[in-house]
């Protein structure tokens, strides 16, 4: 898979028409000079044929050397170690978020089924999921930001609208006090959407399960209602809810583009964007590398977390009959 | 307790700290209120803009900010009138040329130093010329050092060295330069940062010259890093060593300059309207909002020129047969329309390639640069009657990622109500080295100076030299040419800002190879707790002189 796409992208990558030594050179907003241009192809060795570049590049990455930005000649490993944890930080408090968020209303519309609450987390989903993220982002700026700032609310309430802070943690994901502030916002864009597509993803499936056999056994047996939502409804509800937070984890860390450049959150995927726009080859694809790393491994523990959401499913019996 | 339970209430345990530790939010402004040490900047640094602040290989107008803080080369600029700026000595005291101004001697000043106490030398320019010169550290800007003697086989690699060409004789404190070919506007030129000097010591120990620009540089200019620059921000301290400015201040007003980096104008801007900074740019269409909200923004002349090139390979364009068409063409656009429906009033409508603030600048050179349809209709029949005939529309080409498509929508319609017929040709890929290899009809172009000399201009613009190059429109001419060329070589500014004149005056009513549409003016916005902060022409802030007004 790590092949593969980093074989795809490396080739997909001369197909574009920008020269990248060319803008290195200035080209996006001056003719470059010749010389310039070739002093920049032979320092990254962009004179090279295609296929060289290729096997070389191979032969890097074996020893986790992905080389050197185009852009600012920073070393990509040095990228890699600055930017994954923003972005693994980030996309782990937009998944508890989202978890906590998105379970605990879908569980409400589920339990209390066409009741005001239910009516509201449908449309709040509709809502969401209709607003464009930079939109959202824009507004909660806007308003915790901007007019926060200009009303005079208090300090605690105004809400910085951009960058990382002090980039000050405890304990790995737990912000500083100063630091805190600077999550707030792009945690909650991140996980908005998300969250309205887990409510609805849990209620479906929590009605699913209700109407099960054993559901209603355990009711025969006299459990209490709320006995039966907690251990066994929603136990068995949660295989595709915790399928999709896995895997969208797994894109929250690699694909933010959207929030991380509105927030300008130093993660993976601002700087893909902006690695793609300036045809960073080396960039691109080291951090790319990282990202279906991370995919894989998300992917891997949400297979093992199946066992244990359902102790039916077990990996040690051969898969069948 | 089962493991369900046990998930649920560490969740909440995460929520109540989360809770806290916002309640226990410090104060944000604090540092930035009165403390009249700190400003941060929001307005010069984009991310898509940074490449790197080493002197060497910076090559925009956000990273210059930061390296100018940090480097002060042999000259610069006196900004104290910026209609008429002095070129003065910074690590300079004084310079000399011979008759023909093709070989110059900088005296050093004594006693520079650097930020880690070492000394500037004549022999700390020369190093940090060739390093940057050199074929493998590939500066974007190296065809700079193709002003020196060899410093053209130095680019391709053919040699290591420019022994013969630059002389730096530290104990007489001189520097002597020998160059390819006269060039009076040589000690403006060298005001560039990629001609500062750079610590020999400190950069030679390392094995990757990139290295120099990621790490905490040492400079001798007012500020020094406080620490390696990242994604985020730059930091510089004062730096207590400095030798002073060519105005005479010896001390950076402010403790602390940071400069924040943002994804775009609008975040920088909505970040600056949020109190987070305390300086912005203004982003396109909100010029007049913000002049209305706030009443500190800076709106001087900047040396940069807006103007469409015709593309003398163009048979209905090129060509002295087809000066009447680019004449009536010139008279035809609108250019106040232009700049009250897209820039908001906020450009100043040119009347030239040149702008104000560059030394010997004079204003209304350009005869058809006034908006006569009248005049452009009679000129057309007078074309079409020596036998000129447009065979089909012609061609607007423009960038398409630069806001350029409501211009060139006005100019077409401009051109339709005198009869000509055009066709927009928007490019988003290699747009200029597009039109620089012949593929310019009437083109889009811009500029905005390297360095605040009337040749940068006009030899970089629109001399044979430069086709292929800058010169979009592949404009060639020997009359303009041996004008420039004379002017290069010319010691006396006087009698060469003349001659730049005279080449510039035939370039628009002689020859008419572009038409000129609108000069760039500032546009930033600062707090009003900001003192000190101007945007010189050159665009480059004296960060020096910027300061926080006690509360």
């Amino acid at each position: 898979m790590l092949w593969g796409a980093v074989t795809l992208l490396f080739f997909l990558f001369f197909l574009l028409p920008d020269n990248p030594a060319e803008l290195i050179a200035g080209g996006k907003g001056k003719t470059p000079d010749p010389q310039v241009v070739k002093n920049i192809e032979k320092k990254y060795g962009l004179d090279e044929p295609i296929v060289v570049q290729y096997v070389k590049y191979l032969g890097r990455i074996v020893t986790l050397d992905f080389g050197e930005s185009y852009a600012d000649g920073q070393p990509v490993t040095q990228i890699i170690k600055e930017r994954a944890p923003a972005s693994l930080r980030l996309a782990t408090w937009a998944i508890l978020v989202e978890a906590f968020v998105g379970i605990g209303a879908g569980v409400l519309s589920a339990v209390r089924k066409y009741s005001v609450a239910d009516t509201l987390t449908t449309l709040l989903a509709a809502l969401l999921s209709a607003i464009p993220v930079f939109v959202l982002g824009y507004l909660l700026q806007q308003v915790f930001g901007v007019h926060a700032f200009k009303a005079g609310w208090p300090e605690w309430a105004q809400l910085p609208v951009q960058g990382i802070g002090p980039n000050t943690w405890v304990a790995w994901i737990f912000p500083t006090v100063e630091e805190f502030p600077y999550l707030i916002l792009p945690v909650v864009v991140l996980a908005s959407v998300s969250a309205i597509i887990v409510a609805r993803l849990a209620r479906s499936s929590m009605l699913e399960v209700g109407k099960s056999d054993f559901i209603r056994t355990a009711r025969a047996k006299g459990l209490k209602e709320g006995q039966i939502t907690s251990r066994h409804v929603l136990r068995n509800a949660m295989i595709p809810v915790v399928t999709f937070i896995g895997i969208d984890f797994g894109v929250l860390v690699g694909s933010a583009i959207l929030t991380e450049t509105v927030f300008n959150w130093p993660g993976l995927g601002s700087k893909i964007a902006q690695a793609a726009s300036a045809r960073d080859l080396p960039v691109l694809l080291g951090l790319t590398v990282v990202v279906v790393v991370v995919f894989g491994l998300v992917n891997l523990c949400v297979d093992i977390s199946y066992a244990w959401f359902d102790p039916r499913v077990r990996f040690d019996e051969g898969g069948g009959q | 307790m089962t493991r369900t339970s046990m998930v649920w209430r560490s969740a909440v345990v995460l929520a109540g700290i989360a809770v806290i530790a916002a309640g226990c939010s410090s104060d944000k402004k604090a540092e930035s209120s009165d403390s009249g040490a700190t400003f941060t900047d929001g307005a010069q640094l984009i991310a898509e803009n940074l490449t790197s602040y080493d002197p060497g290989l910076v090559q925009t107008l956000d990273e210059s900010q930061v390296t100018t803080a940090l480097y002060d080369g042999l000259t610069d600029f006196d900004w104290s009138n910026p209609e008429a700026p002095e070129l003065k000595g910074l690590a300079a005291d004084s310079w000399t040329a011979n008759a023909d101004s093709s070989e110059f001697t900088f005296k050093i000043k004594d006693g520079l130093e650097f930020s880690n106490g070492d000394p500037v030398l004549p022999s700390s320019f020369a190093y940090a010329w060739v390093r940057n010169g050199q074929s493998e550290f590939a500066s974007p800007y190296g065809y700079l050092i193709d002003y020196v003697k060899g410093g053209t086989a130095l680019q391709d690699g053919t040699v290591t060295n420019l022994d013969s060409a630059i002389v730096a004789d530290d104990s007489a404190m001189t520097l002597k330069v020998t160059l390819e070919a006269p060039q009076a506007d040589f000690p403006a030129i060298v005001s560039h940062p990629f001609f500062g000097p750079l610590p020999e010591k400190e950069v030679s120990k390392l094995k990757d010259q990139n290295d120099w620009g990621s790490g905490i540089m040492i400079g001798n200019g007012p500020f020094k890093m406080d620490a390696a620059a990242n994604d985020q921000q730059v930091v510089l301290v004062r730096n207590d060593s400095w030798a002073g400015n060519v105005s005479g201040d010896t001390r950076a007003v402010l403790d602390k300059l940071v400069f924040k980096i943002s994804q775009s104008q609008d975040s920088a801007y909505t970040d600056f309207e949020a109190g987070n900074t305390q300086s912005a740019s203004i982003p396109s269409g909100q010029f007049t909002a913000a002049t209305e909200t706030y009443k500190n923004t800076t709106s001087q002349p900047q040396l940069g020129s807006y103007h469409f090139d015709f593309g003398f390979t163009d048979p209905q364009l090129g060509g002295v047969d087809n000066t009447l068409l680019r004449q009536a063409i010139s008279l035809a656009i609108d250019r106040d329309e232009i700049n009250q429906k897209v820039y908001e009033g906020f450009r100043t409508t040119s009347t030239g390639i040149t702008p104000n603030g560059i030394p010997g600048f004079e204003p209304g050179l350009c005869k058809f640069c006034t908006f006569d349809p009248t005049a452009a209709k009679a000129l057309i029949t007078q074309w079409k009657e020596a036998g000129g005939q447009l065979t089909g529309p012609i061609t607007l080409d423009f960038n398409t990622d630069s806001g350029n498509e409501p211009v060139v929508a006005i100019i077409q319609q401009n051109l339709k109500a005198v009869g000509i017929d055009s066709e927009l040709n928007g490019i988003s890929e290699k747009y200029f080295g597009t039109m620089a290899e012949g593929g310019c009809h009437f083109c889009r172009a811009g500029w905005y100076a390297d360095y605040p000399t009337y040749g940068n201009f006009m030899f970089d613009l629109y001399s044979t030299a430069s086709v292929g190059g800058n010169n979009m429109g592949s404009f060639s001419d020997p009359v303009f040419d041996d004008l420039v060329n004379t002017a290069q070589s010319e010691p006396d500014s006087a009698k060469r800002s003349q001659l730049y004149r005279d080449a510039e005056t035939y370039l628009l009513n002689d020859s008419t190879g572009t038409v000129p549409i609108n000069w760039y003016n500032g546009d930033q916005v600062y707090a009003d707790n900001v003192v000190g902060y101007t945007q010189p022409p050159l665009g480059i802030i004296a960060w020096e002189n910027v300061g926080i007004k006690p509360s």
